[in-house]
Formats: C-alpha cells, sequence, structure tokens
C-alpha cells in the first residue's frame, strides 16, 4: 500500500508539470506502467518491494525535470488555435451580414449573378456551417482524447452536412432527415467502437451543432431585423425549433440505446 | 514549440532503428537498448517518452494499446513509412560523420549500424 502510494506521489508530483490536462492521463497511465515493469524487474533481480519501488522510482529520475520535458512535447498545436480563429471568423463574418452573407457573397461575384453562387447553392449557409465544423473539431482535437474526438469531428460532418442538404433541398424534410443522420451515425459510431457511450456522445455533439446553428441564425435574424426594420421580431420560432432539435437527437438514441441494452441482456442470459 | 535539440541527437535514430525491427513499449526499448550496447546507452525514461510522443506527433510512430497482465494496458509504438525514411536519412547522417571522424583520427573508415 504504502509503496503504491509512493508511485502515486510521484506521477502526482510530474502531472503538476504537465500544463495541458488533455495530455495528462494517457502520459502518466504509461509512466507508471514504466515503474511498475522497473519495479518488477529489480523483484526478480532478488530486492524486496520496498528497495525495488524505491530504486525504480529514483531510475525514472527528478519528477519536476521528467514532467517539463513532457510538458514541451504536449502543447496544443498552434495549428488547431489557428483553426478556432478562421472558423470564427467565418461564422461572425457571415453573422455580421444581412442575410446570412448572400449579398456579400454578390459583391464578390460579377454583377448580381455570384461565380461561386452558380454552382453553388446557399453558398452563404455553407460558408457559415464549414465555420461551426470548423470551430467544434478544432475544440475537439484540442480539448477530447483523440478516439473521442476523432468521433466528434465525423459527427459534426455528419450533422452539418445534413443541415446543408435539407436547406438546398426544402423538399427533404428537415426533421426527417436529421432524425436518419442521427440514426445512421449512431449505428455505425456503435459498430466501430462497440460502445453506447461513444454512440451517445454522438447526441451531444448533434445536439450542440443543432443548437448552434439555431442560435447563429436568430443572432443574424436579430441583427438583420434590428438594423433594417428597427425591429426585434423574429424569436418566436427558437422554443419550438429548440424542442425539436432536442426531440431529434434524443429520442432516436435513447430507443435505439434501449434495443442494444435489451439485446445484450438477452445474449447474456442465453 | 517543439524541443528540437532532442530530434537532432542519434536518440531518435536508435529508437528508430529499434522499432524497424518490432513494435515495442518504452520500458522495452530502455532495455533492449541497454543489452545490444553492452550498456553502453542508458536511456533515461524521463527522455525517452518525450521523445516517443514527439516522434509520434511529427507521423513517425504510430502507437496502439494491449493489456498486458489481464489488468494493465501498455502502449506500444511502431514505426511508420515517414519514420522509414527519416531513419534512412539519420543513417546516411551517421555514417558521413562517421567516416569523417575516423579519418581525422587516421584509422580506418568505417561507418556502422
Amino acid at each position: 500500500m504504502e509503496q503504491s502510494s509512493k508511485i502515486t506521489e510521484y506521477l502526482e508530483a510530474v502531472r503538476q508539470q504537465i500544463r495541458w490536462k488533455k495530455a495528462q492521463s494517457p502520459v502518466l497511465e504509461e509512466i507508471k506502467n514504466h515503474i511498475i515493469d522497473q519495479k518488477n524487474a529489480f523483484v526478480i533481480d532478488g530486492l524486496n518491494e520496498k528497495e525495488a519501488t524505491d530504486k525504480a522510482i529514483a531510475e525514472m529520475g527528478d519528477p519536476i525535470v521528467v514532467g517539463e520535458q513532457l510538458d514541451r512535447a504536449h502543447r496544443p498545436r498552434l495549428i488547431d488555435i489557428g483553426t478556432i480563429i478562421l472558423g470564427m471568423l467565418l461564422v461572425l463574418g457571415i453573422l455580421g451580414t444581412a442575410d446570412m452573407g448572400y449579398s456579400l457573397l454578390r459583391i464578390i461575384g460579377v454583377g448580381d449573378q455570384m461565380v461561386l453562387g452558380i454552382y453553388i447553392p446557399m453558398l452563404g449557409e455553407l460558408i457559415y456551417l464549414d465555420g461551426v465544423f470548423v470551430i467544434i473539431s478544432s475544440l475537439a482535437a484540442i480539448f477530447a482524447p483523440r478516439n473521442i474526438s476523432k468521433v466528434v469531428i465525423w459527427c459534426q460532418g455528419f450533422i452539418l452536412t445534413a443541415i446543408y442538404l435539407s436547406e438546398v433541398s426544402p423538399r427533404i424534410r428537415f426533421v426527417l432527415l436529421l432524425v436518419a443522420v442521427n440514426v445512421i451515425s449512431f449505428l455505425i459510431l456503435y459498430r466501430i467502437s462497440r460502445s453506447v457511450k461513444v454512440g451517445l456522445l454522438w447526441t451531444v455533439t448533434s445536439f450542440a451543432g443543432l443548437f448552434l446553428y439555431v442560435v447563429g441564425t436568430q443572432i443574424n435574424c436579430y441583427m438583420y431585423n434590428h438594423g433594417v426594420n428597427g425591429s426585434y421580431g423574429g424569436f418566436e420560432n427558437v422554443p419550438k425549433a429548440l424542442v425539436i432539435v432536442f426531440i431529434m437527437c434524443l429520442v432516436p438514441q435513447l430507443l435505439i440505446t434501449a434495443l442494444i441494452s435489451a439485446k445484450k441482456s438477452k445474449e447474456q442470459i442465453a | 514549440m517543439i524541443d528540437k535539440s532532442l530530434l537532432t541527437g542519434s536518440t531518435t535514430m536508435l529508437i528508430l532503428k529499434l522499432l524497424d525491427e518490432t513494435n515495442m513499449y518504452g520500458y522495452q526499448m530502455i532495455e533492449e537498448l541497454r543489452e545490444k550496447s553492452n550498456n553502453t546507452f542508458e536511456l533515461k525514461a524521463g527522455t525517452l517518452y518525450p521523445l516517443l510522443h514527439i516522434l509520434e506527433q511529427k507521423k513517425m510512430l504510430t502507437s496502439y494499446e494491449e493489456t498486458a497482465d489481464n489488468t494493465r494496458v501498455r502502449k506500444y509504438y511502431s514505426i511508420t513509412k515517414t519514420g522509414r525514411k527519416h531513419l534512412q536519412e539519420k543513417k546516411e547522417e551517421w555514417k558521413i560523420y562517421t567516416a569523417a571522424v575516423n579519418n581525422l583520427l587516421g584509422g580506418a573508415s568505417f561507418g556502422t549500424i
């Protein structure tokens, strides 16, 4: 007991030097394994538990120095921070225009016909959604553990593509499409990871994405109404939209989770 | 951002060389290196892990986890194509360097590793 607390103490000292929280636990796990391997080797060499632990810790070197070196190896990468800023510029730039950037893009195009707009429908929305995607993926890349950040990025890709497609083609019912995307993504992620938790992560990220989208359109609406009409109208749909988004994200996943756990418990009985 | 001095040293080359043969976890690398060099290279864990992590970020290595002794999860490293290419370059540099040193010392010119 005392031996393992010595190791914990050492690890804690190392941890304090690593400023980037996301990097801490995998790194410490590795260091801990190393100390245990070293200790076991010393025990085989004939030392007792206490001596072996002390020597293994001594072999690691000063925890402050080790921690500092690990800290240097683990910094949020500049490119991720750069992409967050880029995303924010895109989002804010589009939000600051009256009609999701449509008129702005028209200026860039030739005369009244947008060059890119001819080929790409709803370009303003697309840029806004790309901005959201870039921000969320960068945040995920910086703060979430690697396996989770990958999932988050994929999820955001799916959901934002779905939003865009439903905007371009109003015939596809927005709600139906998103429910379909939600269910399919959940199943894909569950198949890959074999973990309901990872699947449910999708619920959270798709909700966050949609929530941001609703908020974004309302900010745009507010700016436009305020600037052009001097009124503050346009918020009446917000509660309804949020409730729909909430149900859309939650209901399918909870149903599937229930199904999966029912199936699992059946398998266990069999 | 990244400590360049860690990368320029020959330690990188030695680690890449070890992993070129087989996938390993950190402790194993230190042991292998000690055995293969007749105790000449006593690589410290405090040097090894930051270096491994930097090499992984540079995509010269990849890592995967494997459960050992039922409970403990070990992090194994394996070399990538980029890593092999880097190893080749380092080897060439090393040969030129040792040949030059040997030349100066007046001994026979031979490159090891």
